[in-house]
């Protein structure tokens, strides 16, 4: 049997604010400026790290160096990604500042892959208004450093940092949104499929005749399984509820509604779904309840098939 | 002291089309598992399992798998977002500090995400590596590069590990072949896919009673090195030295090594840098790259190693496992079986 599968996207966001070295680098790279740290040991490391990754002693001193590096490894990305930093091929590189111990993960928009190779010297390109972000550099760039820019073989200034001393915040925003293909598996698309032709279905243990709705591929409790299948009455009783109150995103219903446990007739786990056509002042655990499907043209293989359930009014 | 041994492994690694959940993939791995052991599931004290829900984008989804899992009476169960080897080092540490006698290890994998690899790359660093949007496969050829570099090692090489992994092929046809991040083609790369592993692992006590041979574990150990790429000579791993050196591996003979490269040139850091003083037969199940169950891998490394001694093939076998970018965490897994 072949199961359902369905496109599924999930996306978060996260605004992180910095501390420490990674503070010091960000805040430095806002004014155009490039900080590393410097450990008791006179190693030169960027970007900077508060603690010797060897020792464990606190980084002595930030020291600001020049613009120009070399690219010690590289790579090419010949088909950018929409969340690529640069919108034409690039390469992927590490690039070691002049008087840095460590190099630096960027990119270097070179043109075409011919004009990169390992040692070849590369300088930052700035974007035009600095943001306290690894991308206020736009891309490294072929050659040595002109102009105005900074050259340098080494630390331009050792005393304590200018760009510490700042106290500037500097947030760091991420955006993820990662396509997906969503897969239940078999047994879930039995009972999902079946939703769509309004029935709903549950899955028998055959070693402790326990009944659960939705099915499981096995039986929790025994591990035995395929469970065998069961067709369940749409109409059960409330084991549990709360009222929802307060608004939260995703948010479809009106406000309050109730969430319910709700156990069918001849299951022996509840599952939750929504209890409307009642105030939510009049349901009670133990409330008979029933299944309201959607128009038969709107039946799909999903929980939303069943609209939500309603008292029956028995047994008042 | 206590020992524990391997007595019982199985796998299955199926494609990207299969239509079965994590609880559906993973139940029949264990029952195999099981039967191998000869370990009742009641005998089972802890349970140790590994998967990624940013693999398949499902919240909570881990849960869902544990339908697979002796689960009553409730077990001392430790689930780890990581490839399942490193649950068995913890479900090893938990069988020596006298938690249980009998442990399952389990894995299981459905990256259903486009692209699986690059959900990985997410994990890094979020400050000043995630904006650049790195790739998981342009990260791994930054290290291709420097091997290059180093002098050590050529293109050509990752083509022999090519054909000897993929079972064929000529190195100059390959060579042939578009990069898809130079200096790495398409066929360097592991085929990614979806999967499952189980494990028994027994103390002596319980091993003895199963007519079966254990693959006693004789070192097992892992190292990190630090996250920062451009910190690191990608051409090296000297965390795998460490270990190496640390379960006994370097220097000695083993029948059989399984290596965890998910990238041709990564099985050429690796074993050089655990640098065993003889290796008979090196990665005889395939290895990561023709099947790449993303968080299975490394534990069928390792069961595959441990077959190798319970099945008669080897005496002594050790398998590897790595987790995060360019190899930044390895385990080694040394096993022996009885005179």
């Amino acid at each position: 049997m072949a199961g359902l599968r369905a496109p599924h996207t999930v996306t978060y966001s996260y605004r992180r604010s910095t501390g420490g070295a990674t503070r010091v680098f960000l805040a430095g790279l806002a004014s155009k400026e490039i900080w590393a740290s410097r450990s008791a040991t006179g190693s030169i490391e960027i970007p900077p790290v508060d603690w010797d990754p060897r020792t464990g002693a606190a980084t002595e001193e930030f020291v600001r160096l020049g613009e120009q590096g070399v690219v010690r490894s590289w790579t090419w990305v010949s088909s950018p990604g929409v969340n690529s930093p640069l919108p034409q091929p690039f390469a992927l590189a590490l690039v070691q500042m002049d008087g840095a111990d460590t190099a630096l993960l960027h990119v270097v928009d070179a043109g075409d892959e011919e004009s990169m190779s390992t040692g070849m010297v590369v300088h930052a390109d700035w974007r035009a208004e600095g943001t306290g972000s690894i991308l206020d550099i736009r891309a490294f760039v072929p050659g040595p450093v002109k102009g105005d820019q900074v050259p340098t073989s080494g630390p331009l200034d050792s005393s304590l940092t200018e760009a510490a001393g700042r106290g500037l915040t500097v947030d760091v925003d991420t955006n993820v949104s990662i396509p997906y293909t969503y897969v239940p598996g078999l047994t879930l698309s039995g009972f999902l499929l079946a939703l769509g032709e309004r029935r709903i279905d549950g899955g028998r243990c055959p070693s402790c005749s326990g009944v659960y709705v939705p099915p499981r591929s096995r039986c929790p409790e025994c591990r035995i399984g395929p469970l065998e299948p069961v067709g369940l009455p749409d109409r059960g009783s409330i084991a549990s509820y709360t009222v929802v109150h307060i608004p939260f995103p995703g948010l479809t219903m009106e406000l309050p509604f109730v969430c319910a446990w709700i156990r069918l007739d001849g299951a022996d786990v509840p599952f939750a779904h929504l209890v409307g056509e009642v105030d939510p002042d009049d349901v009670k655990v133990g409330q008979r309840v029933e299944a309201v499907w959607v128009p038969d043209r709107d039946l799909a293989p999903t929980w939303e098939s069943v609209s939500h359930f309603r008292p029956t009014g028995e047994g008042q | 002291m206590t020992r524990v041994g391997v007595v019982g492994f199985a796998s299955e690694v199926v494609s990207a089309s299969d239509d079965r959940n994590d609880a559906e993939l993973l139940a029949p791995v264990v029952d195999r598992a099981l039967e191998a052991s000869r370990v009742s599931p009641t005998d089972i004290e802890v349970v140790g399992t590994a998967g990624s829900e940013f693999l398949n984008g499902v919240v909570g989804g881990v849960m869902g798998a544990f339908d697979a899992l002796p689960g009553w009476p409730p077990r001392a169960h430790s689930h780890l977002e990581a490839d399942g080897a490193f649950a068995l080092y913890e479900s090893w540490v938990r069988l020596m500090a006298g938690e249980g006698r009998a442990a399952l290890v389990c894995a299981f994998s459905r990256p259903l995400a486009h692209d699986p690899l690059s959900v990985l790359a997410l994990q890094l660093d979020p400050y000043l590596v995630q904006p650049v949007r790195p790739d998981a496969t342009s990260l791994a050829a930054l290290q291709a590069r420097a091997l290059v570099d180093s002098g050590r090692y050529r293109e050509s090489d990752f083509a022999t590990v090519v054909t000897a992994r993929r079972g064929g092929g000529d190195v100059d046809d390959l060579l042939r072949d578009p990069y898809i991040a130079s200096p790495l083609r398409p066929l360097d790369c592991s085929t990614v896919c979806s999967g499952a592993a189980a494990m028994v692992l027994a103390v002596d006590e319980v091993a003895g009673r199963s007519e079966g041979r254990p693959a006693w574990i004789t070192g097992i150990g892992h190292r990190m090195e630090r996250q920062s790429l451009g910190a690191r000579d990608l051409s090296m791993s000297p965390s795998t030295s460490a270990v190496s050196t640390d379960v006994g591996l370097s220097g000695s003979a083993v029948d059989v090594l399984e290596v965890h490269a998910p990238y041709s040139h990564q099985e050429l850091i690796l074993v050089e840098a655990m640098s065993a003083a003889e290796i008979d037969r090196l990665n005889p199940s395939g290895g990561a790259l023709p099947a790449d169950p993303v968080m299975a891998t490394g534990l069928i490394r390792i069961g595959s190693a441990a077959a190798a001694i319970t099945s008669g093939q080897a005496h002594r076998a050790a398998g590897h496992a790595t987790n995060g970018a360019c190899l930044q965490h390895n385990l080694i897994c040394l096993m022996e079986a009885d005179r």
